[in-house]
């Protein structure tokens, strides 16, 4: 184990707070055995809700080796609007690049005049607390000003008598050359040692519109953040934990609690990362490439992972034109989930989503008095959830209910309610389909050579039909598939990422240069490895670069093979930076200089935490015997279909759908022509032979 | 029991899918055009795509009207005008003459293209050897040559005057490049190196829709594919009409300005008459000046242009198509300010079709609730464009050319202050600003700022978005073209709001220092010199002056402007007008405003009615009695604000008249309160 954990706890424990409900896995590796809690979420006491899952799960703290937690603490901050007074300290005619954000708007808000842009509407930063500094290096990094220090001494001091504790510091070209922030920075903690303050350190590359965003919300959320893992820590050392804290990254890997309190903002919103780092597992256990759907009661996250590594991205609008910048795991979010409301607009078309139904009034199933169907509503009319089988049995639907919300808005598009369940089914089916075409398939990934991998509690009802409309070779059921992302941080990868910006033509690098470069990342990656108290035999190093033709500002990730260089790796290089260029954009520039814009070297060292994809975990089995067999509406037929509970599946023995898989928090469905078969190592496999017919 | 449904009252079919297929299908569509246009603007060199985002992506399908657009993401690109170029295009070319990979070009008005700058690819898709549908990108090139560099060539009378223009013309034949064609094109415009990467990025573009609907096709069969097309227009249309039948029959007019062709200082009348009858609109521009001389539009893109208001303000979230254009129809008087005639030069087209688009909402807002009607915004892109050879150490004297563009103050509405930094509706406001520390790179030049105007929000209950100033300084020599309007007066108010501020131009030396002092894009008069806008015989901007007090042009579109190693030239774009009456702006929004700096102490008493105290600690408040006083007296002097014409007063004159302006917003009130402040009886 690479970790040092506390070696005489038994249990890894992963731990996720979400908006609803915080969750708690606990997995022991050496038996296999995975116990799983859930607590309500406690705005503003979130280590309460923590401990409460923990508890929940049956295991006692001083039984647990380590913890590793995904939290929203960050996001709820910037959502609501109650982070820290932040003062920031932008170049002389910049101090409102964040009112700016790049001035454009969605699409989708094009035709609205009423449209607000988020940060001129509810600003992070008054305008009044955004203070200009004089000074100014040019596009070489070369100073065309001196920084003005009576000028910056005076701003600081106004800022504190304004009530500042926060600082984000971000000047013009400061990517080039940080000595300018530098000066900044220490005149700031001269005056005020006792604030926060936050540089373009956190990301040194450019764009000052991003930059200046990442920065702010940095300074925004870090105190809260810092605060919040210091109390976690307090009550968790309180109740007996001596093994050590992972915070989860949104780059998909976790860092020590000391180590994430250095830049609080690159754990802004980590829970569903969680999900995705179960995939990388599930992956590496399966030898697969992966494309995870995670589909809750309000929304969907899909994220595509080949070669073990989950795709990266460097950009992801907080709120629109408040983007954080930063490598990140691409995870790509729509509207579409469980509790999506299902109707029919004033001219006849049907719509599932974005709107929800939340946990208030939820479907109409629930009995609560929702009028509106949900999409939960359509898999209880087509007979795929039935009423005494959700939750265990321990929540019985009203099915009545359902019927009675669905019949109005069939009579208006002019079919039966039945049929309006199916399309309200394929439709969503469609959505979760498009938004993984739009980061697989029209990114030039050939998708018929990955498995998909579906958790969420309803992940497990699409999984199926989105698999085979997409030509996956397989769709995969991960044990627990209701508690996804917490499962994922319990056996998530510890991942740090060093980059430099670079800006430069490829062709002006020898081999050796470049692979120096890429080697002085790789140094300081293990540097930061070691300075987590982590031992650094082990680390698999992963080399990326940014690149784009001479004239561009678009840049893509390319990956970088190993070292050391020779002539024929830049030739190979620039080939693959063509061939994928092309695959993506229809058309390649070969006679073009390839501009590098930043070096990136991944560090991954696994904490050899868990693999829940053992063999002997849990893999019991049964006869296959169903606890039913109900009527199921499998597109214009209802079939007699038998609903089997997970555990009595017999392992290593294919059914021939349509079948139903029943466990407690999730349903998997099994339509017509597909196969499941329980493995060994505790997961399903769903396949077919044929091409998707027509339902 | 027979009942209607909802798609039976619209009046329309699914084309033999089921409900659910329909929306599949026609979604699936709509993400061809989107994933076209992604490819498009990532893969593009110039600013003018990968960051503005003067560009659009579409799917023309053959019906029985002809081509008719089903899929299109095309916001600055106005709203279907693929449609027009696929129908002129075609019906010339013959579809008969088309192979799979061939790729036509052309930028030709005549035949469809918004001005000789915008140039289009089109490319067939073939299924089963059928030629279906029509695939077109479209981008604004940095330059196509001619003697102004940039496309907006300020004085052009005629099309000879200005850019060249190639006719439909085979760009890729079956897939290979027809070297002619790319001679023909990088020979004679500037910048040759940003122009192949664009046009490359615009056939990549088509490539992929291409090969996205050959998958989808295949995938699903190719009537049912064709059939969703025809869903697509159906819904577009339903959704439009039911919008348009909520707003009672009427005929109602609006009417809009364009200060000047460019050419001379004349005002242009724009005239709009919208006629409601039941679920369709008539709009009938009769009225409208004849045609200027300079900046003149064709009728086709006009047209869309006047039915990007009816989205806005009607049906502003349904996707759009081909088939919403069914429900509208324009009357363009040929030869007039919204129709001009060939040989015109239709170059300079962006103001005037902001025109017909203010034309449109001010004649819709009065058929709308207040709650719906919107503020004009100001009415312009203020649009820069720089090129020359860059004279920087080691950079060979490379061409260069890049746009600049600040943004504008938007109108206010009844649910908020106007949005500040945004190009004007009529661009669908998607308009990406440059990356600063990109655009440094890749020209010889320095932004000194890009900020918030104070006191350029048209003042009302919710004010108009304020303006934004930007300073560019030469490092070498930078021909500027800069097309603006409103300088008379920033757009109008709605419902007793006034006017935003004008838009100016400035030139300032920066002697190879930092440019003088500027407070929130005020300068004194000492440190700049008028390039065009409204000004006062001391040289202060002021919207009751003259466009002829010391300055450069008497109008607001330029070309050819020089500007030497050390000069710039400072921009300042005006503010949004003001929806309802300022009198009744909750005063703490005012407090808040002045904090910020977007509203001075001076225009919150002068022109809000807010009166201030400040307390011991330095902390600001409104002072209630007082400001309910002054509130009174302002209402007894003035029925409302409508001609109110927003301009930070009072405007320094000397760097002294600058040091008081600078100092702490406390400090500006107990003296304002001291010495400067009427009293009211």
């Amino acid at each position: 184990m690479a970790s040092n954990g506390n070696p005489r706890g038994r249990f890894i424990v992963g731990v996720d707070i979400g908006g609803t409900f915080t969750d708690a896995v606990a997995i022991d590796p050496r038996s296999g055995e995975a116990r799983v809690g859930k607590a309500l979420t406690r705005p503003s006491r979130e280590e309460d809700g923590a401990l409460e899952a923990i508890a929940d799960a049956g295991v006692p703290v001083h039984e647990i080796a380590e913890i590793v937690h995904g939290h929203t603490t960050g996001l709820n901050a910037v959502l609501a609007r109650d982070g820290a007074t932040v003062g920031l300290l932008a170049t002389q005619g910049y101090r409102d690049l964040l009112d700016i954000g790049r001035m454009d708007r969605p699409y989708e808000e094009q035709f609205n005049l009423h449209w607000k842009r988020p940060h001129q509407q509810r600003p992070l930063v008054p305008r009044r607390l955004r203070r200009e500094v004089p000074g100014r290096l040019d596009a070489e990094g070369a100073e065309r000003l001196p920084i003005d220090r009576e000028a910056v001494r005076r701003t600081v001091a106004e800022l504190c008598a304004a009530g500042v504790t926060s600082f984000a510091i971000c000047l013009m070209n400061s990517y080039l050359d940080p000595r300018h922030e530098d000066e900044v920075e220490r005149i700031v903690r001269e005056l005020a040692p006792d604030a926060y303050v936050q540089t373009s350190r956190v990301y040194p590359l450019a764009k000052e519109t991003e930059r200046t965003t990442t920065v702010v919300l940095d300074a925004y959320t870090g105190p809260l953040v810092i605060d919040y893992l210091n109390r976690l820590d307090a009550r968790l050392s309180e109740s007996g934990l001596t093994g050590p804290v992972w915070i989860m990254g949104m780059n998909g890997g976790v860092g020590t609690l000391e180590h994430s309190k250095r830049f609080p903002v690159t754990h802004l919103l980590s829970g569903p990362v969680g999900g995705v780092a179960h995939a990388v597992a599930a992956g590496d256990a399966l030898g697969a490439d992966l494309v995870t759907l995670d589909m809750g009661g309000t929304s969907t996250d899909v994220a595509v992972i080949g070669d073990g590594h989950p795709t990266h991205t460097d950009h992801w609008p907080v709120e629109w034109g408040l983007s954080l910048y930063l490598p990140m795991i691409e995870i790509n979010t729509i509207g579409a989930g469980a509790g999506s409301i299902i109707a029919i607009d004033d001219v006849g078309s049907l719509t599932v989503g974005p709107r929800s139904a939340g946990s208030v009034p939820g479907p109409a199933c629930y009995g609560r008095g929702a009028t509106e169907p949900a999409l939960t509503d359509a898999f209880v009319m087509l007979g795929l959830i039935q009423p005494e089988c959700f939750f265990g049995g321990r929540m019985l639907l009203d099915a009545a209910a359902s019927e009675r919300v669905l019949a109005p808005v069939a009579q208006a598009a002019g079919v039966q309610p039945h049929e309006l369940a199916d399309a309200a089914y394929r439709l969503s089916v469609s959505h979760i389909s498009e938004a993984i075409r739009a980061i697989s398939t029209y990114r030039g990934l050939d998708v018929r050579t990955h498995a998909l991998v579906a958790g969420g509690a309803a992940g497990p009802l699409v999984a199926a039909e989105v698999a085979r409309a997409l030509s996956f070779r397989a769709a995969i059921i991960p044990r627990d598939p209701g508690q996804f992302s917490a499962f994922g941080l319990a056996v998530a990868d510890v991942r740090v990422t060093e980059s430099a910006a670079v800006m430069s033509p490829l062709a002006v690098y020898t081999p050796e240069e470049l692979d120096g470069a890429f080697v002085e990342l790789e140094d300081a990656a293990r540097h930061q490895i070691a300075d987590q108290g982590l031992p650094t035999d082990d680390v698999r190093l992963i080399r990326a670069y940014k690149g784009m033709y001479a004239g561009q500002t678009w840049d893509n990730a390319y990956p970088a093979p190993p070292g050391p260089y020779g002539p024929e790796t830049l030739v190979e290089i620039e080939r693959a930076f063509h061939r994928l260029y092309e695959r993506r954009s229809g058309s390649s520039s070969a006679e073009l200089p390839i501009v590098v814009t930043a070096l990136e070297v991944t560090a991954v060292v696994s904490r050899g935490a868990t693999d829940q994809y053992a063999p002997d975990a849990d893999g019991a089995g049964g006869d296959g015997a169903p606890q039913k067999t109900a009527p199921v509406w499998w597109g214009a037929e209802a079939r007699p279909t038998p609903f089997i509970q997970r555990r009595d599946l017999p392992v290593g023995v294919p059914i021939d759908g349509p079948a139903v898989i029943l466990e407690p928090h999730a349903t998997a469905t099994v339509p017509p022509g597909v196969v499941v078969q329980a493995h060994p190592e505790g997961h399903l496999t769903l396949t077919w032979t044929d091409r998707m017919e027509e339902r | 029991m027979a009942t209607q449904s909802k798609l039976e009252s619209a009046g329309r079919e699914r084309h033999g899918l089921d409900v659910a297929s329909a929306e599949v299908l026609a979604f699936a569509l709509h993400q061809v055009s989107v994933q076209m246009q992604q490819a498009l603007v990532r893969s593009a060199f110039s600013a003018v795509v990968r960051d503005i985002v003067d560009c659009a992506s579409s799917i023309s399908m053959r019906t029985e009207a002809g081509w008719e657009t089903v899929a299109e993401t095309a916001p600055t690109h106005h709203a279907v005008g693929s449609q027009h170029v696929c129908n002129f295009v075609m019906d010339e070319w013959g579809a008969e003459n088309l192979r799979p990979g061939d790729v036509i070009f052309h930028n030709d008005p005549w035949r469809g293209a918004v001005h000789q700058s915008d140039v289009s690819v089109m490319r067939g898709v073939f299924v089963d050897g059928e030629l279906m549908f029509m695939l077109e990108t479209n981008s604004h090139l940095v330059d196509m040559g001619g003697p102004i560099p940039g496309g907006y060539p300020t004085g052009a009378r005629t099309l000879y005057e200005e850019s060249i223009r190639i006719p439909p013309n085979l760009l890729y034949a079956e897939d290979v490049p027809v070297r002619g064609m790319f001679n023909l094109i990088l020979e004679a415009t500037r910048v040759a190196s940003l122009n192949l990467g664009d046009i490359r990025a615009l056939y990549g573009a088509v490539v992929v829709g291409d090969r996205l609907l050959q998958e989808l096709c295949a995938r699903e069969g190719r009537e049912r594919v064709r059939s969703a097309g025809l869903y697509a227009l159906d819904a577009a249309e339903a959704n439009i009409r039911a919008a348009i039948a909520r707003v009672p029959d009427g005929d109602y007019t609006g009417v809009d300005y364009m200060d000047d062709d460019g050419i001379t200082a004349e005002p242009i009348r724009v005239q709009a008459t919208i006629k409601v009858r039941g679920d369709s609109i008539e709009c009938d521009y009769s009225g409208s000046e004849r045609q200027p001389a300079g900046n003149s539009v064709t009728g086709w893109v006009e047209a869309s242009r006047g039915f990007i208001a009816v989205k806005n303000l009607l049906d502003p979230h349904s996707l759009y198509n081909g088939g919403a254009m069914r429900a509208y129809d324009a009357l363009m008087p040929p030869g007039s300010a919204v129709f001009a005639l060939p040989p015109s030069s239709v170059s300079d087209h962006a103001t005037i079709g902001s025109r017909t688009w203010s034309a449109v909402l001010l004649a819709l807002n009065e058929a709308v609730p207040p709650e719906t009607a919107v503020a004009p915004d100001n009415g312009q892109s203020m649009f820069l464009g720089l090129q020359g050879l860059d004279g920087r150490p080691g950079r060979n004297m490379a061409p260069f050319g890049t746009f600049v563009l600040p943004g504008i103050g938007w109108g206010g509405t009844s649910d908020g202050d106007g949005i500040a930094f945004s190009s004007p509706p009529m661009t669908g406001g998607v308009v990406r600003q440059s990356v600063y520390e990109h655009v440094e790179r890749e020209a010889p030049v320095v932004f000194w700022d890009h900020s918030y105007i104070v006191d350029s929000g048209g003042v009302g209950k919710y004010r108009g978005g304020a303006g934004a100033f930007v300073t560019i300084e030469a490092l070498s020599e930078v021909e500027i073209t800069c097309v603006a309007d409103r300088i008379r007066k920033g757009g109008p108010g709605y419902g007793g709001g006034g006017h935003g501020m004008a838009a100016y131009v400035m030139a300032i030396e920066t002697g190879g220092g930092p440019p003088p002092p500027v407070f929130n894009g005020v300068t004194a008069v000492c440190d700049f010199e008028p390039v065009f806008g409204c000004y006062d015989e001391r040289g202060r901007p002021d919207p009751e002056g003259a466009l002829t007090n010391g300055t450069r042009y008497d109008v607001s579109k330029f070309s050819g402007l020089m500007l030497a190693p050390g000069d710039a030239l400072r921009v300042l774009s005006g503010g949004g007008g003001g929806w309802g009456d300022p009198l009744q702006r909750d005063p703490e929004l005012v407090l808040a405003d002045v904090l910020d700096e977007v509203v001075s102490p001076e225009a919150a008493f002068s022109e809000y009615g807010v009166v201030f105290a400040v307390d011991d600690d330095g902390t600001v408040l409104v002072d209630r009695t007082a400001t309910e006083s002054r509130r009174r007296t302002l209402a007894e002097q003035r029925p409302d604000s409508r001609d109110r014409v927003a301009i930070p007063r009072p405007w320094p004159l000397t760097r002294a008249d600058m040091e008081r302006l600078m100092r702490p917003v406390a400090r500006r009130i107990d003296e304002f309160n001291a010495n400067g402040r009427p009293v009211d009886p």
